[in-house]
């Protein structure tokens, strides 16, 4: 593990103008930048799709993550980005690695164009489905969390017994929970957390890739800070801080 | 494909659909995309829905209301309070698996309610929801006698309702009173519809020929009418259906008001229920001569309790259901299914004991009496209990004397049985069930027990059910009747699984009880007047007396 815990949650493609190549039209390709991962956007095929962003401006872009996808492993998922509104040969191009949870890519592009691009036609629902398409710059932190931390797997499902011993559940969506501790964490860095904190506080969305360079897939959440921000200061002005991420759906 | 409830976990949720002008909102209890491209908010929190039919004497379905909690906290939902008319609007509560439409039930259908549906504060908005039975009904008759409408009609009659009149008034004694429309030519009309017949009119008691009969309009003309001091009644046949038939029936007249009066689409009727009660109730004839204005759901109320139906919506559409119920069992509960510490039974709660019936039938509207008077007690039940518990019957549907006096001697029955409900609280497998359900109850003293569901409350929340039940088999239905000795086909009985030497064609009293209980259950017999079936057996007596 050479990088450290990555947080995104300035999403620069909430603030794009958004097109893509069809939509069932109660469920829009804006539907890609909603909080809400279950609030998706629905194609009418399944072949040649693609969404594309607008920023506006050339900006830089160093993850880019998609969740709550109905893609199956043979699809073919391309990330495009471009300095115009132009696709025949795109300045950069990256065929992303299909996991059922989360696509993610990091790199360090600089484009006001930006267009994904999904092939699945083996795909049995025959459209595709995206929920939240994260995109922006991370804030990595110098230190990474310490040793020790604890990620836990949640099954939120509603349990009731009979007289029979025997138990019914209501069965709900299993989910991670991070729960990190940092030590000895810079003013500059401090700073940063805070920013981070006040941007999104207990209720706005962010994305934790706890490793990004070992398991950028399977540990990397869409997730909300349900603590505060708590610092416990050492000599040095340097602090300590306890924080825990759910995952959200 | 539908909800599978026989799995132990399911991924349930519960879907809202607001039908408002021009704009229809979908909630769930979670966030969900669902297979018909909507996407359900999920804002809703359902209180538990209840739905149950009153006690045995009153067996309309009781009022259901429903109350919705939507998430507001984001301030979304605040300003289409505004935009949008909400009251009487129509809402859909449907229950299922996962995000695939087709695996979801409609289990509620409702509008919300009209004035004070709607409550909000900083966090939530509440809505409530009602039945549409609550809205859906009329005052009938709805026609006035008016000098408007009749300028020459007869000062007594004025303002007067136009009645509505079902069944056969030349059967019998009763005659029903016509209003003379005007009297510079003596013209006389008798109700608001088109007739069958006229068979005879009478002046003061007496038959007299009467002119100018005209069935569409139910009027007709006498020579000489003095309107001080002379009354006008005839002998007729009432309302026809759409086929120019009378309709005599009484679920045909149940038909009519909802469809005529209260202005019911018929595909908002299980016409199926409707046909399938009518086949089990067999030839029954009614008649009701209404000129008071009544509630049509009153009128409706009265023909269920008179038959003993239960009448009530499901899935949307006024459904019947005959109170004598199969007893096939389509699913049982047991103890993989009741949740702990949640059965309970108790022995006529609604205290509708009786051991002495009084039944008054046949109205005459002419005289406004009742014509017909039936008593019956039951001698070994007025000395088991040491008291004469008297209840009554008014029929104002019912006329005929065989019918009212099987219908008066079968409640006797029933109410001298002191009626078992159960409660019990189970999960899933609840979920999908209604009033007026048969299930199984495998449980305590109960081995496959024929039960009727008489009311459930679902928390759509924690998936869990609490039904009441009735034990059908001590009062209702206790098989297909044969009217000689029993015989009980050997090979039926052996695939049932009575097989060896408790198999046989005829009924043997040393059979085990639940052996006893399958055969009667499904071939029945037919007592004789002392009580017993031949061979004589303990176990009969007085099953079938009645039936």
């Amino acid at each position: 593990m050479s990088a450290n815990i990555r947080l995104l949650y300035d999403f620069l493609f909430d603030d794009a103008t958004i097109t893509s190549s069809s939509e069932v039209s109660t469920l829009p390709d804006g539907n890609v930048v909603h909080d809400f991962v279950a609030k998706i956007w629905r194609t009418t095929g399944d072949t040649a799709e693609w969404v594309k962003f607008d920023l506006g401006s050339a900006k830089d872009v160093k993850e880019m993550a998609i969740f709550g996808h109905n893609l199956t492993s043979g699809a073919t998922v391309v990330l495009e980005a471009n300095a115009a509104d132009s696709w025949d040969s795109p300045s950069y191009t990256k065929a992303l690695t299909w996991d059922e949870r989360v696509i993610i890519e990091f790199l360090d592009q600089t484009y006001r164009w930006w267009r994904i691009t999904f092939a699945d036609a083996s795909n049995p629902d025959e459209y595709i489905e995206i929920g939240r398409i994260c995109a922006g710059v991370y804030f990595e932190p110098s230190y990474n969390y310490r040793d020790g931390w604890n990620r836990e797997r949640v099954d939120p499902s509603e349990k009731e017994g009979v007289a029979g011993q025997q138990v019914y559940a209501k069965l709900r969506e299993k989910f991670w929970r991070y729960m990190l501790h940092f030590e000895d964490i810079s003013e500059a860095d401090q700073a940063s957390f805070e920013i981070l904190f006040d941007t999104i506080g207990n209720t706005g969305y962010l994305v934790v890739s706890a490793d990004p360079d070992d398991h950028p897939s399977d540990w990397t959440v869409y997730a909300q800070m349900m603590t505060s921000l708590a610092w416990a200061m050492r000599l040095l002005d340097f602090g300590s801080l306890d924080v825990t991420f759910e995952e959200q759906f | 494909m539908g909800l599978d409830t026989t799995k132990t976990a399911l991924d349930l949720h519960c879907l809202v659909k607001i039908e408002l002008t021009g704009k229809t909102l979908y909630y769930a209890d979670r966030n969900l995309a669902m297979s018909d491209g909507n996407f359900y908010e999920g804002r809703a929190k359902i209180s538990a829905l209840n739905v149950a039919f009153n006690s045995l004497a009153e067996p309309k379905q009781r009022q259901v209301s429903l109350k919705i909690t939507l998430d507001d906290r984001d301030g979304a939902l605040i300003s289409l309070l505004d935009a949008y008319q909400w009251g009487n609007r129509s809402v859909g509560v449907y229950i299922g698996e996962g995000r695939d439409l087709s695996n979801y039930t409609l289990d509620f259908q409702g509008k919300i309610r009209f004035p004070d549906g709607i409550l909000f504060d900083g966090h939530h908005i509440e809505v409530s929801v009602r039945d549409r039975r609550t809205y859906e009904y009329a005052m009938i008759p709805s026609g006035t006698y008016t000098a408007t409408l009749y300028p020459n009609l007869e000062e007594k009659s004025k303002n007067l309702p136009i009645p509505i009149a079902y069944g056969d008034w030349t059967d019998g004694d009763g005659t029903c009173p016509a209003v003379c429309i005007d009297i510079t030519i003596n013209e006389f009309k008798i109700c608001a519809h088109a007739i069958f017949s006229i068979l005879q009119v009478y002046k003061n008691d007496i038959a007299i020929s009467h002119t100018d009969e005209n069935l569409t309009n139910a009027k007709f003309r006498i020579s000489t009418y003095d309107p001080e001091n002379d009354t006008v009644t005839v002998k007729f046949q009432g309302k026809k259906d759409a086929g120019d038939v009378l309709i005599t029936h009484p679920i045909d007249m149940i038909e009519d008001m909802l469809t005529d009066y209260v202005g019911i689409f018929s595909g908002d009727i299980d016409n199926s229920s409707f046909a399938d009660t009518k086949e089990r109730i067999g030839d029954l004839a009614a008649r009701r001569f209404i000129s008071d204005r009544v509630s049509s759901t009153t009128l409706i109320m009265e023909v269920c309790n008179e038959v003993n139906l239960d009448f009530y919506v499901k899935n949307g559409k006024y459904t019947l259901n005959h109170r004598e119920p199969d007893v096939e069992i389509e699913d049982t509960f047991d103890e993989t299914d009741i949740l702990r510490n949640s059965f309970s039974v108790s022995v006529d709660p609604d205290r509708l004991y009786a051991n002495r019936m009084r039944a008054r039938y046949r109205y005459h509207p002419g005289d406004q009496k009742y014509l017909g008077d039936y008593l019956i007690e039951d001698s070994q039940a007025i000395s088991d209990a040491l008291e004469t518990v008297y209840r009554k019957m008014d029929f104002e549907w019912l006329y005929r004397d065989v019918e009212v006096q099987a219908i008066t001697s079968r409640r006797l029955m029933l109410q001298k049985s002191q009626i078992a409900v159960i409660q019990v609280a189970v999960k899933y497998r609840g979920i999908l069930k209604f009033i007026a359900d048969t299930v199984g109850l495998t449980f305590s003293k109960y081995t496959q027990r024929p039960m009727q569901i008489r009311e459930i409350s679902k928390d759509f929340d924690r998936g869990t059910n609490e039904i009441t039940l009735w034990d059908i088999l001590s009062f209702v239905k206790m098989g297909h009747w044969t009217e000689d000795d029993p015989i009980f086909p050997d090979a039926t009985m052996n695939d049932a699984g009575w097989e060896g030497s408790n198999s046989g064609e005829t009924w043997d009293k040393t059979w085990p009880v639940l052996m006893k209980q399958y055969a009667r259950q499904h071939w029945g017999y037919w007592t004789d007047d002392d009580g017993y079936i031949d061979p004589t057996d303990p176990d009969s007596l007085n099953v079938s007396l009645w039936y």
